[in-house]
């Protein structure tokens, strides 16, 4: 039989959706190509079911199907769950790069409308002369930043709807009914104009307030830091150039340029690039250590399906690895469906042949007691479960009779796959679960004796360190090959990079928030420091000279952010790492990679200089004359 | 109040064109976190609306038919759907060889198939065809299947048939 299939659709159906290290693959026959075949084919029957509680009838259905003919159940809930968790991380991004967004928008938008009411300021002393009050001002600069606000917020609807077929990416796009169509959200978009307008609002509030109060400006004095900095630096012999550089990035002027806000945006955008690349090291340090996300073995042995299989697993296979002193760790683990207050949870019996069990403890210690049982983090969130606290756990015995247990929640595991992902799921002692599952009494030997033929019983096995127990375990894997996997790469977190890389959108949203904050200074302090420098020029400062001071003041900006902003970024990184790895259930380790801060650093300053050249130019080519014309 | 008017007049006509410039500025920034957030929506929300239109509890697995499935406690459905498998499966403009080993052609009802599964693209097959099919956008992401492609599949007779084997994440076959 070979027949040609012609395929007319593409479809995703629930079980396609990766859940764990392998993926489904489908094709969705007719009843004529099942009139066809059928009587000659060799035949699996599927069996899609729902269940009348959902997940919390699971543990009861599996124990009774395993006594029917059916060698294999494939619970959607777990793996729904899963999905659900791999897509999480995507979710969090982009409400973190919102956040971030808006943060960098208020900054920006702020910073422009100061600039906006500092120029309708030139006009304040003639309408004060013709009668107009500070407070007429003022409502005159709220409703220019209300018209503003609500030409643009109609701007940002209309932008977010255009680009709405951009998103879902990734999995998430396979499961909306119509991806590519333009949406509108009626909960974000209206909510979201309003913010916006007020937005808008707020930040032109305290300029117009303050510009209509005192319509001039007076020169402040130099702040004792400011004139420390620039004592330091004449005595360090340090040129004119950078003098003058250093004291219009640091002091104010006679004009009050925004010096203050614009460090402290330099800061902000340091401190969250180095925030950034802390979180993308660690991140990628997660990714190439399995111990950290919940698989600490480096092979692990399990049936094949084939009949005798199980029993070679547990048999010849087990006592091989057991005489080998070059295998440093073994364990035994099989997955088995219990309910934890009321609720299902995939569950991980583990029982310790050599060594210490192989399991990845986010906290807390290892089940060794028959009343141990660790959680996944999502999992003990979802049963309200605490940490040292106790959990009702019901397993059916082999005729689906439940009998219930109190466990002691004894730390927070780490589990990468078939327990519906990072976070999800339980860890006990296989002792402990069949303890539970069998009450003592005459039938409890042939109850246990049952549970445990049932178990399909996976051997974990982690070599010694060194050459030798490489060898020893390649020597076992190449003996039994279709016994034989390899942990996968928890997909979750794979997913989070490989979808949208979040770490670099952040990057580069961070840059350019720190290009344009540097960008702005440079261009409202040259515009409104045109006198200083005439009066430099006239003093005898060459072309060569202005454009010096111009990029030492990009200098300045530059180096107070780093100073400043290393040390924040890193502890940022730093608390933000061990948030998210410990929401999504993986050992937190968090890494600051020296080369690549010093990278971080040194772009920055290049970076500065770089976006000084043009208002360097631009000052250098100015005439005295043009800049003083107004003295 | 004719003051604050006069003042808006007389600074619309001299600064419009910052004001637009601001305009657009605040569309933009604004429009990004917009933009950001409804993604953030779309994506939670995407994959739990498919469940809840598509959902399945549980999926078991025979070598043969199992009506009592049906009859047992806490089962509110099942749907049964026989499926075979391909000994060997390829198709002309496939990037990969399709893996076998994780490949069903099942034989969904009718009338149960909108119900499990969402056409992402393409039309439903002609039920009375037996050479049309539905590919899952697995096949389409890691196989290069598109609409239009010819699968030559070699089916498993019984006797070729090795044991059904419990996958390690997801029993299949």
């Amino acid at each position: 039989m070979n027949p040609a299939l012609r395929v007319v659709g593409i479809v995703a159906a629930e079980s396609e959706f990766p859940s764990g290290a392998i993926v489904h693959y489908d094709l969705y026959a007719t009843p004529a190509f099942a009139a066809a075949v059928n009587h000659r084919a060799a035949l699996q029957y599927t069996y899609y079911v729902r269940l009348t509680r959902g997940a919390a009838d699971m543990a009861d259905f599996d124990s009774r199907v395993r006594s029917a003919s059916v060698y294999g159940t494939y619970d959607l809930d777990a793996a729904a769950g899963a999905v659900e968790a791999s897509i999480r991380p995507q979710v969090i991004g982009w409400y973190v790069l919102a956040a971030l967004a808006a943060l960098a928008a208020l900054a920006v938008l702020a910073q422009a409308m100061a600039r906006q009411t500092a120029t309708e300021q030139a006009d304040h002393g003639a309408l004060s002369a013709l009668g107009v009050r500070p407070r007429g001002l003022v409502l005159a600069g709220l409703v220019r930043a209300l018209l503003v606000g609500a030409a643009g917020a109609a701007g940002a609807v209309l932008l977010a709807v255009l680009v709405s077929p951009l998103t879902p990416v990734g999995e998430a796009r396979v499961a909306v009914p119509s991806p590519g169509t333009m949406s509108f959200d009626p909960v974000v978009l209206p909510l979201g104009a309003l913010a916006v307008l007020a937005a808008v609002v707020a930040v032109s509030a305290w300029p117009a307030a303050r510009q209509a109060r005192s319509p001039r400006s007076h020169p402040a004095p130099a702040a004792p830091v400011v004139a420390a900095v620039g004592r330091g630096a004449a005595l360090a012999g340090l040129p004119a150039t950078a003098l003058v550089g250093i004291r219009h990035a640091l002091e104010r002027g006679r004009d009050g340029q925004p010096v203050g806000t614009a460090l402290l945006g330099m800061v902000m955008a340091v401190a969250a690039l180095c925030a950034t690349a802390v979180f993308g090291a660690s991140l990628t340090h997660l990714v190439s250590s399995p111990e950290l996300y919940g698989a600490p073995f480096q092979a692990y042995f399990s049936s094949d399906g084939l009949p005798g299989s199980q029993a070679k697993v547990t048999g010849p296979l087990l006592d091989s690895l057991r005489r080998d002193r070059a295998i440093s760790q073994i364990t035994l683990g099989a997955f088995v469906e219990v309910n934890i207050n009321g609720k299902h949870v995939r569950t991980v019996v583990m029982t310790p042949v050599r060594g210490p069990a192989l399991l990845s403890a986010v906290d807390g210690r290892l089940p060794h007691g028959d009343r141990d049982i660790m959680l996944g983090v999502a999992t003990m969130r979802d049963i309200g479960a605490t940490l040292g606290g106790t959990v009702r756990v019901t397993v059916s015995d082999p005729a689906g009779a439940p009998h219930a247990a109190s466990f002691h929640v004894i730390g927070r595991a780490s589990l990468n796959a078939g327990t519906g992902g990072l976070g999800n799921g339980a860890v006990m002692t296989t002792s402990a679960f069949i303890g539970a599952q069998c009450a003592p009494g005459p039938g409890q030997p042939a109850c246990q004796r049952t549970v445990r033929n049932g178990m399909a019983t996976v051997v974990l096995v982690r070599p010694a360190p060194g050459a030798a127990g490489h060898a020893a375990l390649a020597r076992h894997i190449r003996q039994y090959p279709d016994l034989t996997s390899r942990p996968a790469k928890p997909t979750v977190l794979v997913n989070f990079g490989e979808s949208v890389n979040f770490p670099l959108l952040f990057g580069v949203a961070l840059s350019l928030f720190g290009a344009a904050t540097m960008l702005h200074l440079l261009l409202v302090s040259l515009a409104r420091r045109r006198r200083e420098t005439g009066l430099l020029k006239s003093l005898g400062f060459v072309r060569r000279q202005v454009a010096a001071a111009v990029c030492w003041q990009a200098t300045t900006v530059a180096l107070v952010g780093i100073i400043v902003g290393v040390p924040i970024g890193i502890a940022v990184g730093r608390v933000l790492w061990r948030v998210f790895a410990t929401n999504f259930g993986v050992v937190p380790v968090p890494v600051a990679e020296p080369l690549l801060l010093t990278v971080l650093v040194a772009g920055v300053l290049v970076a500065a200089n770089m976006l000084a050249v043009v208002p360097a130019l631009l000052a250098a080519r100015c005439h005295p004359g043009h800049l003083l014309r107004t003295e | 109040m004719r003051a604050v008017v006069m003042v808006l007049r007389g600074r619309f006509r001299q600064y419009r064109a910052s004001w637009l410039a601001l305009s657009v500025l605040v569309a933009v920034t604004g429009g990004f976190v917009l933009a950001t957030v409804v993604a953030a929506r779309h994506t939670a929300d995407a994959y739990p609306r498919f469940v809840a239109r598509h959902g399945y509890d549980v999926i078991a697995y025979s070598g043969q038919p199992l009506p009592q499935l049906a009859r047992l406690p806490h089962v509110a459905s099942s749907v049964p759907v026989p499926a075979s498998f391909a000994a060997q499966a390829g198709c002309a403009s496939c990037r990969e060889p399709i893996d076998v080993n994780e490949m069903l052609i099942n034989e969904v009802p009718p009338g149960e198939l909108p119900r499990t599964v969402t056409l992402l693209s393409g039309r439903m097959p002609d039920q009375s065809d037996p050479r049309e099919v539905l590919a899952s956008f697995t096949l389409a992401k890691d196989n290069g299947v598109r609409v239009g492609s010819v699968i030559q599949a070699q089916l498993a007779s019984p006797a070729q048939l090795i044991n059904p084997k419990a996958p390690r994440t997801g029993p299949r076959r």
